[in-house]
């Protein structure tokens, strides 16, 4: 009976020495060991990684909650350069008191620099290491990574949360540029055609808002905003889509969730002045052999709302509004039709065209894919097949011009 | 201990218990008054409570009487009126051979009288607060019972209150609990088994169940139990407990306790059996499950919905209480990718300046609250709100003010003191206070990791439980399909077919069940 207990009390003695040796205590942290991480910039400079962090001071967020500014900036931003990526972030306890915790990162700005140079590090980085984690966003910029870092956002305490959260917003609400995660665009460089778009973030202005001071102001000098669609092929920066190029290709990869979409009355008038909400729409993508070349079929279906209507027609009557639905899908079509231009002339497959050749005509793919992008991507066609359907017509039916000249008669 | 065999020292105790309590072979009284009542005055120490009171009676003015009894064990007004009066107003001629027997069934009027032979048994008679009758010339006494004196009157309950509900509790006498619980259960299938254990204290102990409902191999058990209990004094209920639980090494108590007639009564008609102690108004219920004790009187008196929630937030309180610093310490030191940004911020900010460790600050301030719990238990009533002001600006406020603790922590400690109170039975709830302290030192040395160790545990460890032979997670581990609705969630009324109790084969069913008559869709 009492030998049993002895066991026991030996064997759980046993076990939680071996729990320790499993787990192991070293890593534990008290968070005001740590530095928290809300964003990093990737610069290239002189032959040489230059790794920027921007650090969340807790305690000047915290103090700022209460209304009154407190002076300090809730961030502290700092670099380190190294020849390599992780080499450069371990230079980081040279001048550092506490340890650097990427775990809470929410934004990597790359480059343009960087991404030309290629970031096969940066990517195997983030795939080796627990601490980098694959949901943090990805962006590109024109300038220095470093100075997007040190810009400040009004109403925001962290810059870098911010800046993830306005290309949710984006995406969500506008559809223009797609946000893309680590580890979409991670996906999307191990696809088929080895190709991502990545969204960038420009600052307007010449006069950055990298103190507590210039935000006393009502305006601000300089904003950080999203800015175009930098398109990667491998690991390296091939070229830059234009927004309304980016917006094509988001219709053709069927990324819309919710945009708005701007065309003209009918056929006969030129303006576009009818404004249409997006509801819901599918594109399907479908490809097909046609002799030697190949030809993208889209197939897109959109559903919207009417959200500015000034022509004349009476849209009680079913024609009329099928001529706007007619209007609508020319629109669309012209749209992807220049995407699909510009991104060829990029000689780079972001549209996922490369992936349905290779999963219809496996065979084939596999012959040609290494020349897919270079020489036979830029020659395809495309077809479209595109309906709108406009389910509602907001709250009134006439324009307000209409029924001005019919109240006056 | 000291090298005596363990073999040893239990013949010597089986030795003990075989003789009746306190040795000796029972010593006749003697036929002369006087003798035997100097016999009982040394026998008693020439205690000062202890009364003899001379008398003669009506009819041979020349035989001498006395009456004996011990004060403020005795009611002095029965001795009065249906001791004294009557055998000195007893007129009739005394014949020498029926004299006693006349004592006993004609003059004595009290609730009970009989014939005591020898010294112990008139000893015991007297500290049972009966009195004796001794008549000169005759080597037995006549004992009557007049035990009495000042109890506390039944009162509203003080650990155990329900808004809504009988408002009444258990006192410190044996047979007034009783009388309670009978008032309830009018019923003949009633059982009361009565025990005296204690060699000092002779306390009577009633083992109560109901016939044809609770499980008879299980009342038996615990009365075996209950009989190989020897002990000086049995001052409480939980001397008991401890002696008769299946396990002494658990920190989950597997009986319930209550000072409630109505709760011990529908336990009873549950199946489960209930053990009183004279002396204490807190009776002991068994078997009792987990589950058991996260039931709350007022589950029954309130309806079914808010019931059921309510006792659904008992079991998360429970967790939380055992739980909440543990992981708290273990996401803030080990996992803070686990946390939205936002808040680990805002814990960082306050963790600034902190002199700490997480675990040091949590224990620090779980000590405090506890200490805090203990003085507020233990002190007289008077310094109450000195107590709270201390615990409350003092030490909270001030300790958040001088940097050292966190305002997180103390968020943390405070919530997990009030969810301590929400589980009904005490017993829980000082379970996972004890508890909490070894998984907050898991979380600090090894993280979550540490806690899900110590949980597993847990979970081994009540899963092998029993409670007088029922399984501790019935009825779950072993699943009982038909009653688990009804022990996690309270159903309505009508839906509360079976008796909870696991094990209870016998008479399974509480009602014929269904929805009412007037509720079916016609």
């Amino acid at each position: 009976m009492r030998n049993g207990w002895k066991r026991t009390v030996c064997s759980v003695m046993l076990l939680s020495l071996l729990c320790i040796a499993a787990a192991g205590c070293g890593s534990r942290t008290e968070l005001n060991e740590l530095s928290i991480v809300s964003a990093s910039g990737i610069d290239w400079e002189d032959g040489k990684w230059v790794v920027s962090y921007q650090l969340v001071l807790p305690k000047a967020i915290a103090n700022n909650t209460s209304g009154s500014s407190s002076g300090a900036a809730p961030v502290n931003v700092f670099s380190t350069t190294g020849d390599t990526i992780r080499g450069a972030i371990s230079k980081a306890s040279f001048e550092m008191s506490r340890r650097l915790y990427f775990s809470q990162n929410q934004i990597v700005v790359i480059s343009d620099q960087a991404a030309k140079h290629g970031l096969t590090s940066l990517f195997d980085a983030y795939l080796r290491n627990p601490d980098s984690r694959e949901t943090v966003s990805v962006f590109l910029t024109k300038r220095s990574a470093r100075e997007i870092l040190e810009h400040l956002i009004p109403l925001e305490e962290n810059p870098g949360a911010a800046i993830e959260r306005m290309s949710i917003n984006e995406e969500k609400n506008g559809s223009t540029l797609p946000h893309m995660s680590m580890y979409n665009v991670l996906l999307e460089l191990l696809g088929p055609t080895k190709a991502a778009g990545i969204a960038s973030i420009e600052i307007s202005g010449n006069d950055p808002l990298d103190s507590v001071e210039k935000m006393s102001k009502t305006f601000s000098s300089s904003k950080i905003r999203l800015g175009q669609l930098g398109v990667l092929q491998e690991d390296k920066l091939a070229g830059w889509l234009g927004r309304t190029d980016s917006y094509g290709v988001m219709w053709i990869r069927d990324q819309i969730r919710s945009s708005t979409i701007w065309f003209s009355c009918g056929s006969e008038q030129l303006a576009e002045q009818v404004v249409m909400r997006v509801n819901r729409t599918k594109t399907k993508l479908k490809a097909k052999k046609v002799g030697d070349n190949w030809k993208l079929h889209l197939q897109i279906r959109v559903k919207g709302t009417l959200m500015e209507y000034p022509c004349n027609s009476d849209l009680t009557k079913p024609a009329n509004v099928e001529k706007l639905e007619k209007a609508a899908a020319d629109k669309l079509a012209k749209l992807v039709t220049d995407s699909f231009k510009a991104v060829q002339g990029l000689k780079v497959d972001i549209l996922g065209f490369g992936e349905l050749v290779r999963l219809r005509y496996p065979k084939q793919w596999n012959a040609m894919s290494s020349r897919w992008n270079e020489q036979i991507f830029p020659k395809t066609l495309i077809e479209t097949d595109i309906r709108v359907t406009i389910e509602r017509t907001g709250m009134s039916t006439d324009s307000f011009s209409k029924m001005q000249s019919k109240a006056g008669t | 201990m000291f090298g005596i065999g363990k073999g040893a020292g239990r013949k010597d105790k089986q030795s003990q218990r075989q003789s009746p309590p306190d040795g000796g072979k029972s010593e006749p009284l003697n036929a002369n008054l006087a003798v035997s009542l100097q016999t009982l005055r040394t026998k008693l120490g020439s205690s000062g409570d202890l009364i003899i009171r001379s008398l003669r009676a009506d009819a041979v003015p020349s035989v001498e009487m006395a009456v004996v009894f011990i004060r403020a064990i005795v009611e002095e007004d029965t001795i009065h009126q249906n001791v004294i009066d009557p055998v000195m107003g007893w007129s009739a001629p005394l014949e020498q051979s029926t004299w006693l027997e006349t004592l006993c069934l004609r003059v004595i009027s009290t609730g009970t009288a009989k014939l005591v032979h020898s010294l112990d048994d008139a000893v015991n008679a007297l500290l049972d607060g009966q009195c004796l009758v001794l008549t000169d010339g005759f080597s037995q006494a006549v004992a009557a019972d007049t035990s009495g004196g000042e109890m506390r009157s039944v009162s509203e309950p003080n650990a155990q209150t329900v808004i809504r509900g009988p408002q009444y509790s258990f006192t410190e006498n044996l047979a007034t609990n009783v009388g309670l619980l009978r008032r309830i259960i009018r019923s003949a299938d009633f059982r009361m088994k009565t025990l005296i254990i204690g060699r000092k204290t002779r306390t009577t102990i009633g083992v109560v169940y109901m016939d044809q409902i609770a499980d008879p191999k299980v009342a038996a058990e615990i009365e075996r139990r209950i009989q190989e209990i020897d002990i000086d004094g049995v001052l409480e209920s939980n001397y008991i407990e401890e002696f008769i639980s299946d396990q002494t090494f658990t920190p989950f108590p597997t009986m319930m306790n209550s000072e409630r007639p109505d709760t011990v009564a529908s336990s009873l008609l549950d199946g489960q059996i209930a053990i009183l102690v004279d002396g204490t108004p807190f009776a002991l219920i068994g078997p009792a499950t987990f589950f058991h004790f996260f039931r709350s009187a007022e589950d029954n008196y309130q309806r079914y919905d808010m019931a059921s929630f309510l006792r659904l937030l008992r079991y998360v309180a429970f967790l939380a209480s055992m739980l909440l610093p543990s992981l708290f310490i273990a996401i803030t030191t080990f996992h803070q990718e686990m946390l939205p940004t936002p808040l680990l911020i805002s814990l960082a900010a306050q963790r600034e300046g902190i002199p700490f460790p997480a675990l040091v600050e949590a224990l620090l301030m779980e000590v405090t609250f506890e200490i805090l719990r203990e003085a507020g238990v233990r002190m007289p009533r008077a310094i109450g709100p000195a107590i709270s002001i201390v615990g409350a600006l003092v030490l909270g406020q001030s300790a958040v003010q001088a940097g050292l603790v966190s305002p997180a922590m103390v968020i943390v400690v405070s919530f997990t003191a009030i969810s301590n109170f929400v589980t009904p039975q005490t017993t829980m709830a000082n379970a996972s206070r004890l508890i909490r302290f070894t998984l907050m030192l898991l979380a600090g040395i090894l993280g979550i990791f540490g806690i899900m160790a110590g949980m597993l545990f847990l979970i081994i460890h009540m899963t092998g439980l029993r409670s007088f032979g029922v399984p501790y997670m019935a009825p779950f581990s072993p699943v009982f399909k038909e009653i688990w609705p009804d022990m996690v969630i309270r159903l309505p009324w009508w839906a509360r077919v079976y008796r909870l109790l696991a094990v209870s084969k016998v008479n399974p069913h509480r009602q014929r069940g269904g929805r009412p008559s007037h509720q079916k869709r016609r």
